[in-house]
C-alpha cells in the first residue's frame, strides 16, 4: 500500500508543517543557550546568519528530491548506494526521528512538571502526549496537516500577544552595542542556533506528498523564514527584558520572562500558562510529525502497512524519552540529536546528490 | 472466536483510558490554599532560636504573609483584630527550610504564586550577600519574578505586621510603588528579574527602603548594594533619590523649589517632561561623564506678588533658578555616591559598555573604583511652557 496516493498535501499545508515542527524546545532555551556562547548581545545577528544553514539544507534535499519526483528519500535512495547502504541510511533516520520525539516530549513532560501539574508523574505525562500523538497520526499526514493548520493561527496571536506584553520591560540599552565585540563571537553562537532548526529535514519525505511539486522551493523559504521572525522575536525581547547577565542563570528565560510582568486590575495574572498552552501545541506538533516520518519509514523499507509500525513505535519512544535521568542529560541527548541531524541531513544528502549525478552521466 | 478477539481488544482500550481519568492529578482546591502575599527576611529574633544546631549568627527568621480567604462571607460581626492576613514566623538557616516549617503549623498548602514582594532587612543585608537570600526563589518555579525586593531599616516582620489600614501591608507597598510616576522621591520598581540581572553582572544597585514611621508604612530612601560583595553598604535619604531621578530620568514626578530673590517666599515649578543624556568619553585613557538634563514644567505654587511671569526676562531668570537648584540636588547625591559610598549605583556603566566595550572589558572587575574617580559635568536646562490656570496681573 502506497500512502502517498490518498494523502497529497498543498504548498501551503507544507509550509506549515515544516514551520510547526522546526518551532520547539529552542525557543525556551535558545536565549540562554546563545547567551552563554555568544557572551555579547548581538546574538540576534546570528541568528540571522544561522537561517542560511537551513535554507541550504532545505534547497539540496530538494534537489534531491526533484531527481525521483513523488517518491520519498526511503524510496528512492537504494537507486543511489544500493540496497545495504540505503537500509543503513535510512534506518539512521527512522531512530533520529523516533529519538527526537522521544526528547521532545521528554522536555515538554518536564516543562509541564515543572509549571503547570507538579505532582503529575513525568510517564503519565509521556505517556498521555504519546497517545494522543497515534491517534493523530493513524489518519495519516493529511489530517495532521489539518492539525497543524488549527494550531498555527493560535501560536501566532497568542505570541504576539504576548511579545506585546512584555514590551513594558523592554530596555534597548541591554541589546546593545551592536557587534561591540566585533564579528568574532556572534559566529561562535551559530553551531547552537543551527540546532533550533532542526525540523527542516522533514523535506525528505514531505516533499513527495506535494499536490504541486513545483512551489518546493517557496515551501522552503517561507517554512524557514517564519520560524526565524519567532526565534528573532524571541530573542530581542528576552535578552531586551532580561539583560545577557539576566539569562545566564535561567533554565527557561523565555518562560521566566512572561512571570516577569504583572498587568495590575486584570484578573488573569499568570500569563505563562497562556504560552505554555502554544509551546506544548508547538511540540505536540513536531512530536506527530516526526512519529510520522519515522513510521513512514519503516513502513516504506518494509513495505508493510504504516499503522503497525505507528504502534511498535510509541512504546519504543516512551523507553527512549525515559532513558535520561535528569534534564542536563534530556539537553545532551538534545545536543548529540542536532550532532546527528548535521551528518544525516546536512552532509548525507550533499554526497548522495553528487553520486546520483555521477550515476546518471555514468547511463 | 473473532467475538471473543473483538470483546479483549474493546476492553484493553477501555484499560489503557484509565489513566485519563487522573486528569486533574495536580489540582488543588482554592480553599485549601494559603497564598503568600509577602516574604521578610530578618536575622534570628532570639527568643525564635529554639536549636544550637546551627551557628546562631547565621540563622535566619523569615516572616511569611498569608491573605485570609474568606471562607464564609456572611459572618457579619466584623471583629477590631480582624486582619485580613496571616503572618507566620520561622526560624532556620536556609528559607526553604523555614518554608518547609510551615507546613507543621498550617492545615493548608502554601502556594508562592501571588507573591508580591520581598522584603530583607538592613542587618541580614548587611551581613550576607543579598544573593544567598534570593536565590531561592529564582530557583522555584513557583515564585514569580515580577515580585518586588526590597530593604528595611528594622525589622522586616514589624514592616508585615503594621496595623493602620485594614488592607495587607505586603499589597499595600507593592502598590505605593506605582506612585512612582507621580514622585521622584521614590525609586523605581525593581523586580526580581531586573535584579537578578544586576547580580549576575555584579553591577551595584539601589533597592526601595521602607520605614515604620508612626504607625504609616513609608517607602523612604534607597539601600545601597554593592556590587562586588551583594552587600548593603548604606542608605541613600529621599533628597539624594531624587539626584538619582533626575540623572536617569524615568519619573515626570518632580516639583522644584526656589526662592524669589529678596523676599524669600517659595516659587515652585513642576516638571512634566524629563530627558537626559549621559555621554562617557575617554581621553587619554581617562574617562568622564557628560550628563545633559532636559526638563519641561510649568509654576504650579506661586507665594510672591511678582511682577508678571509672562516677561521674558523674568522667565529666564526663574528658569535658571530652578536649573541652579536642580543642579545643586544632582551634586549631593553624585557626590554621596561617588566620594562617599564610592559604587555606581545609576548605571553610567550601562553607557561606558556600549561606546567603549573595549575600556569595559579591560575594566568592568573595577568599575566601581573607576566610576568614583571619573569627572561627571552636568548641565540642565529648564524651559517653563506653562504658568498655570492662573494668570498673574
Amino acid at each position: 500500500m502506497n500512502p502517498q496516493q490518498e494523502n497529497l498535501i498543498s504548498p501551503a499545508q507544507a509550509i506549515i508543517i515544516i514551520i510547526n515542527y522546526i518551532l520547539g524546545v529552542g525557543i525556551l532555551t535558545l536565549p540562554r543557550a546563545l547567551a552563554d556562547e555568544v557572551g555579547t548581545p548581538d546574538i540576534w545577528i546570528t541568528i540571522l546568519i544561522s537561517s542560511i544553514f537551513p535554507l541550504a539544507v532545505g534547497f539540496i534535499i530538494l534537489m534531491l528530491n526533484n531527481r525521483y519526483p513523488k517518491k520519498t528519500f526511503y524510496q528512492y535512495s537504494y537507486k543511489i548506494v544500493g540496497r545495504i547502504l540505503s537500509i543503513i541510511i535510512c534506518l539512521s533516520m527512522v531512530i533520529y526521528f523516533i529519538t527526537l520525539t522521544s526528547f521532545e516530549v521528554r522536555i515538554l513532560a518536564e516543562v509541564t512538571e515543572t509549571y503547570l501539574l507538579e505532582d503529575t508523574p513525568i510517564q503519565i505525562l509521556i505517556i498521555l502526549f504519546l497517545w494522543l500523538t497515534l491517534y493523530l497520526n493513524v489518519d495519516g499526514l493529511n489530517s495532521i496537516a489539518r492539525m497543524f493548520q488549527i494550531i498555527f493561527p493560535l501560536t501566532v496571536f497568542i505570541f504576539i500577544l504576548l511579545a506585546l506584553m512584555s514590551l513594558g520591560l523592554f530596555e534597548l540599552k541591554n541589546l546593545r552595542p551592536v557587534l561591540g565585540g566585533g564579528i568574532g563571537p556572534v559566529l561562535k553562537g551559530i553551531k547552537t542556533t543551527s540546532l533550533s532548526y532542526i525540523g527542516i529535514e522533514i523535506l525528505i519525505i514531505l516533499s513527495a506528498f506535494l499536490t504541486d511539486p513545483k512551489k518546493g522551493k517557496k515551501v522552503v523559504f517561507v517554512g524557514v523564514l517564519m520560524p526565524t521572525i519567532f526565534y528573532l522575536v524571541t530573542i530581542v525581547i528576552v535578552i531586551g527584558a532580561l539583560s545577557l547577565d539576566g539569562v545566564g542563570n535561567l533554565t527557561w528565560p523565555t518562560i521566566t520572562l512572561i512571570h516577569s510582568f504583572e498587568f495590575p486590575g486584570i484578573f488573569f495574572e499568570r500569563y505563562d500558562s497562556l504560552f505554555l498552552t502554544i509551546w506544548i501545541l508547538q511540540i505536540f506538533a513536531t512530536i506527530s510529525i516526526t512519529l510520522y516520518a519515522a513510521s513512514l519509514g519503516l513502513s516504506q523499507l518494509f513495505n508493510k502497512e504504516i499503522k503497525t509500525f505507528m504502534y511498535i513505535l510509541l512504546p519504543v519512544a516512551f523507553f527512549i524519552s525515559m532513558l535520561p535521568q535528569n534534564l542536563q542529560q534530556a539537553f545532551s541527548l538534545g545536543d548529540m540529536l542536532g550532532n546527528a541531524a548535521i551528518l544525516l541531513f546536512g552532509i548525507i544528502p550533499i554526497m548522495l546528490l553528487v553520486l546520483s549525478f555521477l550515476r546518471r552521466k555514468h547511463s | 472466536m473473532k467475538h471473543i478477539f473483538i470483546l479483549l481488544r474493546r476492553s484493553f482500550q477501555l484499560v489503557i483510558l484509565i489513566p485519563l481519568l487522573a486528569g486533574c492529578w495536580s489540582s488543588r482546591d482554592i480553599e485549601k490554599l494559603d497564598l503568600l502575599i509577602g516574604v521578610g527576611v530578618d536575622t534570628a529574633q532570639e527568643e525564635n532560636i529554639t536549636s544550637s544546631y546551627y551557628g546562631a549568627d547565621s540563622l535566619l527568621t523569615v516572616t511569611y504573609q498569608m491573605a485570609k480567604i474568606k471562607s464564609n462571607q456572611g459572618q457579619n460581626t466584623k471583629k477590631q483584630e480582624d486582619k485580613p492576613y496571616t503572618n507566620v514566623e520561622q526560624t532556620g538557616a536556609s528559607l526553604i527550610e523555614t518554608a518547609r516549617e510551615i507546613i507543621q503549623l498550617r492545615k493548608n498548602t502554601v502556594n508562592g504564586q501571588h507573591q508580591r514582594l520581598i522584603i530583607i532587612s538592613r542587618e541580614v543585608a548587611e551581613n550576607r550577600s543579598i544573593r544567598e537570600i534570593l536565590d531561592f526563589f529564582i530557583r522555584e518555579p513557583e515564585a514569580r519574578m515580577s515580585m518586588l525586593v526590597m530593604i528595611t531599616d528594622g525589622l522586616a516582620k514589624d514592616i508585615l505586621d503594621y496595623m493602620e489600614t485594614d488592607d495587607i501591608p505586603s499589597m499595600h507597598i507593592y502598590d505605593i510603588t506605582e506612585n512612582f510616576d507621580k514622585s521622584n522621591k521614590l525609586l523605581e520598581r525593581k523586580s526580581l528579574a531586573k535584579i537578578n540581572a544586576l547580580m549576575e553582572a555584579q553591577a551595584s544597585f539601589i533597592l526601595q527602603n521602607v520605614v515604620q514611621t508612626d504607625g504609616e508604612l513609608k517607602l523612604s530612601g534607597a539601600a545601597v548594594i554593592k556590587g562586588s560583595t551583594l552587600k548593603l553598604i548604606g542608605f541613600l535619604t529621599e533628597e539624594e533619590l531624587k539626584g538619582i531621578n533626575w540623572i536617569t530620568a524615568q519619573t515626570n514626578g518632580a516639583i522644584v523649589k526656589v526662592e524669589e530673590e529678596g523676599s524669600d517666599k517659595p516659587i515652585i515649578y513642576e516638571q512634566e517632561l524629563l530627558k537626559s543624556k549621559i555621554t562617557p568619553t575617554i581621553e587619554d585613557d581617562k574617562l568622564s561623564f557628560q550628563v545633559k538634563v532636559k526638563s519641561e514644567g510649568l509654576i504650579i505654587e506661586v507665594a510672591t506678588n511678582t511682577e508678571s511671569f509672562s516677561e521674558e526676562k523674568t522667565r529666564r531668570k526663574l528658569e535658571e533658578q530652578i536649573a541652579e537648584e536642580i543642579k545643586k540636588e544632582i551634586q549631593t547625591t553624585l557626590e554621596r555616591i561617588q566620594k562617599d559610598l564610592q559604587v555606581d549605583v545609576i548605571g553610567f556603566h550601562d553607557y561606558v559598555r556600549i561606546k567603549y566595550p573595549e575600556f569595559w572589558k579591560e575594566h568592568q572587575s573595577d568599575w566601581d573604583t573607576i566610576f568614583s574617580q571619573a569627572p561627571i559635568d552636568y548641565e540642565v536646562q529648564i524651559t517653563i511652557t506653562d504658568f498655570g490656570l492662573g494668570i498673574q496681573n
